[in-house]
């Protein structure tokens, strides 16, 4: 009986040894991995899982999300702005908002902030200036912001230095002013109606309600470079001393 | 023999895919999200009563109405030649050309009477002469300093159309 000799091209073997090759050496790299970090801390095995955040709001918790007993625990209201009961155009409020290392680990912490407009059925309204929502992000307090992004909705910030277990950031908003510019966008109507002269003005931001959304990230402080590339997209430095900026 | 070679290239694929896929599982991350949303209501209408003058003597009234966002308003007339005018009227204040009411108008709320004598009446007008004096008003809504002080900014420019061929 003769041999049926198997002919595979060239190309296809070369690729199927290389992914081979890759496929066993990532699982390889990840035990390292696993390995020297599980070794690191082999005394507090269990605490490792435990990272969590917690948003502030003028020092009261807002939300939180914290990794305990094999299960996330979230809660909060989740709501901002609760405490403006009467607002006003052009008045500043008070907004402090950082950030809670709740967890059993050290982290580094980034937060997303949105400003936006939408209608009462909450559908954005993307003709409306998000810049007359001014949250003043603060000066010198520990956080970079990523000027890579060029939206007018969006600040990404991230804070330099990592946060110690139940530590808080510095604040990285203090207060809100919502541009009384907006009461000036208006169009007016003027009309006799017997001895009266009316004037109807009509405001363009009529109807409209203004959004401010924040997100915060925790990431572990192992290997923190490759943690914040991968889980957050970015790339960064870390000094010796833990001091975090942006590529 | 193609068959094969096609199933053998996939898998070196899918293979290779696998390799590439994130290691971020292996890190741990955790986030969390609030927001928050204020309403803009804002409506206004004013209405300025201008009834037929008594002892030469206009008597104007500005109302805003029910709901309306607080506004300030002034206003000033233009008499013909030889006619001069006096204002007087409590809270309104002289600055340029215009009269001022100093407090903001609330919705539902009236400005004090603001008064415009006509002086210098000719000797042989008859009773039922008209002299067309025009008045003008404008309001503008409260503005807030960060302070949440009012403030007024009467140079905005504001888009004005009139209906009905009338008003001031």
């Amino acid at each position: 009986m003769k041999k049926r000799k198997l002919r595979v091209p060239a190309y296809i073997l070369v690729m199927l040894v290389a992914a081979v090759g890759l496929l066993l050496f990532s699982a390889v790299g990840g035990a390292r991995a696993a390995l020297t970090y599980y070794s690191q801390v082999y005394t507090s095995e269990f605490e490792m899982y435990h990272i969590g955040i917690t948003l502030l709001e003028n020092n009261k918790e807002v939300n939180w999300r914290n990794y305990k007993d094999e299960a996330w625990h979230v809660g909060g209201s989740e709501r901002l702005l609760d405490h403006i009961e009467e607002f006003r155009f052009g008045e500043t409020y008070d907004e402090e908002l950082k950030v809670r290392n709740s967890g059993s680990i050290d982290e580094y912490i980034r937060v997303t902030v949105r400003r936006y407009w939408t209608d009462a059925n909450g559908k954005k309204l993307t003709d409306l200036d998000p810049d007359l929502i001014q949250l003043h992000f603060t000066e010198n307090s520990g956080w970079v912001q990523d000027a890579s992004f060029k939206d007018p909705e969006r600040t990404v910030l991230y804070y330099t230095t990592p946060v110690s277990i139940g530590a808080e950031t510095a604040a990285f908003a203090d207060s809100l002013t919502v541009d009384s510019a907006i009461k000036a966008k208006v169009t007016q109507t003027k009309r006799q109606d017997g001895e009266y002269t009316v004037i109807t003005t009509t405001y363009d931001y009529n109807g409209a309600h203004f959004n401010l959304e924040v997100e915060a990230d925790g990431v572990q402080t192992h290997n923190a470079e490759d943690a914040i590339l991968s889980a957050w997209g970015r790339s960064v430095s870390v000094a010796e001393d833990g001091t975090l900026s942006l590529k | 023999m193609k068959k094969r070679n096609l199933i053998l290239a996939v898998l070196a694929l899918v293979l290779v895919v696998t390799v590439s896929v994130p290691s971020a599982l292996a890190y741990f991350t955790t986030y969390v999200r609030a927001a928050g949303s204020k309403p803009v209501h804002l409506a206004e209408e004013t209405r300025l009563k201008e009834p037929k003058p008594v002892d030469w003597t206009k008597h104007l009234t500005v109302t805003a109405q029910d709901g309306s966002e607080p506004v300030f308003v002034r206003a000033r007339a233009f008499a013909p030649d030889g006619l001069t005018l006096t204002y007087s009227g409590e809270n309104w204040t002289q600055n340029g050309d215009f009269w001022y009411y100093g407090p903001s108008i609330k919705g539902g709320e009236s400005a004090a009477e603001l008064l415009i004598k006509i002086d210098n009446i000719p000797q042989d007008v008859k009773e039922d002469e008209n002299f067309n004096v025009v008045v003008v008003y404008e309001c503008t809504p409260v503005l807030y300093d960060a302070q949440g002080n009012e403030t007024a900014d009467w140079n905005g420019k504001v888009t004005t159309t009139t209906e009905n061929g009338g008003g001031n």
